[in-house]
């Protein structure tokens, strides 16, 4: 018999409209719950079903194809870009091994694995999952340890061809969005990063869009690479961050993302601070 | 708290099967109506919320492909579905994202576009081990509960037709419309075909093809858009558990809406509804259930909504105007049903309701319905 909204996009969204309904005074605490069970049916038969299906679902267009559309784009440019990709999926296979669904994979392995979308091989995607994340927001939470600084959201435009694949745009304005909210200049720092990336081309994208992120660790725990449950995936982000900065003391500011739809049509970011 | 108004609104023409245009279309066709109506261009909307029941149109994740018919792209926008209410649900999301000082400028568009996909099935994807097989879809749950409620408060299937009367000859007055019925009959709903017992053909709503968008704003702004904004005086949103044997006795009870009315009239300062609304745009997906919810509303005692529609007290002319639009019993594109009741409240707050006006409304209340497990209400008011 309580209030509930239910936002159907990544969990990071969720989070972002129970961070507007404590800011606009209606409730004082709010539950978020995102979840998502992978294993229930094919992911990448409902996917085509999320592509316009009259110019783009016809053509076998998924957000699978669109990522490789897209890892190609990026590695036309870029020779080396294929072997960069493969090693960081080791990297955060392996930063992920001990919590993950999946095990430590080599990059060469990875290099070998079957095509997925020319030049994404199988084991270049982050491995579906089942998994549920609930996070706890409190309005003006004296002595709280973490706190929500600001956070944005944006949605591109949905056909490949109507945006520049190869530049996440959306994510530069949800994160300008964030930015301005918590008060930050552009050059603001991270301790931490977290992405939602289901595979390794995004992760750059993801720091190509946010800039100057030198310094900042990303996805110390591997990330999507620990498991990709859809939805759940950007809220198990959070829970992350704001675990390590309730870990690691020192650890001041730590920027979130979420993304949902083909090449990251949507974006979320919110930046959370250490109280000190 | 900012004050929150709703400024403008926009519907499409709704109709079983709107095959001259796709979903995107449609949705842009509401959008585009509500950006003109309140004098605004798709740069002044800092902000989108998308209403749509999922896999009513066999799309998933509808909101990536028609984001932009609602002019989204490039901002920011998400979806909200929850049942039946997910327009009503959607409205408070954009009340709240303006009061919270996060947006000044908030589109909402709803839609669905029933003839694309196989609504049932959407609807009889409950509990896979205990509801799917005994109470899926629509109308065996509106059977099931109907007959409870016919037994306890003595409704008659006369009092329903009533119902369907009135809806039907208020949608002849308003041009977006589904069902356009002005000379229907008591006799023609009594005779129309039974569905499920005790529900016939006439009782029902339709499904529809269509799509309403509202443009939601700030105090300040609202002011300076709308010379009569419809100010947000109180809003509540109340869910539990959808599962058939944990909601009791529900049409008799609905809990939940009589909990949010409750919640809004409090917050509203509304002792008296029957006599202090206005106007009231409510959700009723059945004849029986605009009976169950004049109880669950506050309008009567419970046992007295059958004494209510015979009376004529919620007729156009009566104490309280029910549904000037028609209601869904006349249009019901799900994920805008919602949108359209709070569009249409508000519309009677403007005073821009035309042949649907209800003269001299100040007060209005919206609810929206969501299988018994939802229920939203909304008080709109003129400037005070």
């Amino acid at each position: 018999m309580k209030p509930e909204t239910r936002i159907a996009a990544d969990g990071l969204c969720a989070a972002i409209h129970a961070a507007c309904l404590l800011r606009a005074g209606a409730y004082r605490t709010v539950l978020v719950v995102a979840h998502g069970k992978a294993s229930m049916a094919p992911r990448a038969a409902l996917e085509a079903w999320a592509m316009d299906p009259i110019f783009l679902q016809p053509l076998g267009a998924d957000f699978r194809t669109v990522a490789g559309l897209e890892a190609r784009v990026l590695c036309d440019r870029d020779p080396g870009a294929v072997l960069r990709w493969a090693h960081l999926v080791a990297r955060r296979r392996s930063d992920a091994a001990p919590h993950g669904v999946a095990g430590p994979v080599a990059a060469l392995e990875v290099l070998a694995a079957p095509l997925l979308a020319s030049p994404l091989t199988a084991a270049m995607e982050a491995p579906a999952a089942d998994a549920a994340c609930a996070v706890v927001l409190q309005a003006g939470g004296s002595g709280v340890p973490v706190r929500w600084i600001g956070a944005g959201h944006d949605l591109e435009a949905h056909a490949p061809g109507d945006r520049p694949l190869g530049r996440w745009s959306g994510l530069r304005r949800a994160f300008d969005r964030a930015r301005r909210a918590a008060g930050l200049e552009a050059d603001a720092r991270f301790a931490v990063i977290e992405p939602s990336c289901r595979y390794p081309h995004e992760e750059e994208l993801v720091l190509d869009a946010l800039g100057g992120t030198a310094g900042a660790v990303v996805s110390p725990s591997g990330g999507l690479f620990a498991g990709d449950a859809p939805c759940a995936a950007g809220l198990g982000r959070l829970a992350e961050a704001v675990r390590r900065l309730r870990r690691e003391p020192g650890v001041g500011r730590a920027l979130v993302h979420g993304a949902w739809g083909p090449a990251g049509q949507g974006q979320a970011v919110a930046i959370l601070e250490a109280s000190q | 708290m900012r004050q929150v108004a709703v400024i403008g609104s926009g519907q499409t023409r709704h109709a079983r099967c709107r095959d001259d245009v796709s979903q995107a279309e449609l949705v842009r066709e509401a959008a585009a109506a509500a950006l003109a109506d309140a004098g605004l261009r798709p740069a002044d909307v800092d902000a989108v919320l998308l209403s749509n029941m999922e896999l009513f149109e066999g799309r998933a994740f509808p909101e990536l492909w028609v984001g932009e018919g609602a002019f989204a792209c490039g901002k920011p926008c998400m979806k909200i579905a929850t049942g039946g209410t997910s327009g009503t649900s959607t409205c408070i999301a954009a009340f709240h994202q303006v009061a919270s000082g996060m947006f000044d400028t908030v589109l909402v568009v709803g839609f669905e576009k029933h003839s694309e996909g196989h609504t049932q099935t959407g609807m009889a994807l409950t509990d896979p081990f205990w509801d799917r097989a005994v109470a899926s879809g629509a109308l065996g749950n509106f059977a099931l509960s109907i007959s409870e409620y016919m037994a306890e408060r003595g409704v008659t299937e006369r009092q329903a037709a009533l119902v369907a009367v009135k809806a039907r000859r208020n949608a002849a007055q308003n041009p977006h419309a589904h069902l356009q019925m002005p000379e229907l009959t008591v006799d023609e709903v009594l005779a129309s075909r039974m569905l499920a017992h005790p529900v016939r053909l006439l009782d029902m709503c339709p499904q529809s093809d269509g799509a309403c968008a509202i443009v939601v704003a700030s105090g300040d702004r609202a002011r300076r858009l709308c010379p009569r904004p419809a100010w947000v005086r109180a809003t509540a949103t109340r869910h539990e558990q959808p599962t058939l044997g944990d909601i009791d006795r529900r049409l008799c009870s609905m809990r939940t809406l009589r909990d949010a009315a409750h919640a809004v009239y409090a917050a509203a300062g509304i002792t008296e509804p029957l006599a202090e609304l206005d106007v009231a745009e409510i959700y009723e997906p059945v004849t029986y259930a605009e009976l169950a919810w004049y109880e669950a509303l506050g309008f009567c005692r419970d046992g007295e909504a059958g004494r209510l529609i015979e009376d004529g007290v919620t007729t156009m002319d009566g104490t309280l105007p029910v549904n000037p639009s028609g209601g869904v019993l006349s249009s019901n594109p799900v994920g805008a049903s919602g949108v359209i009741r709070v569009a249409e409240a508000a519309l009677q707050i403007h005073g821009r309701g035309g042949s649907r006006q209800v003269e001299g409304a100040r007060l209005a209340l919206a609810t929206g319905y969501g299988v018994y497990a939802w229920a939203d209400a909304i008080v709109l008011g003129a400037e005070s």
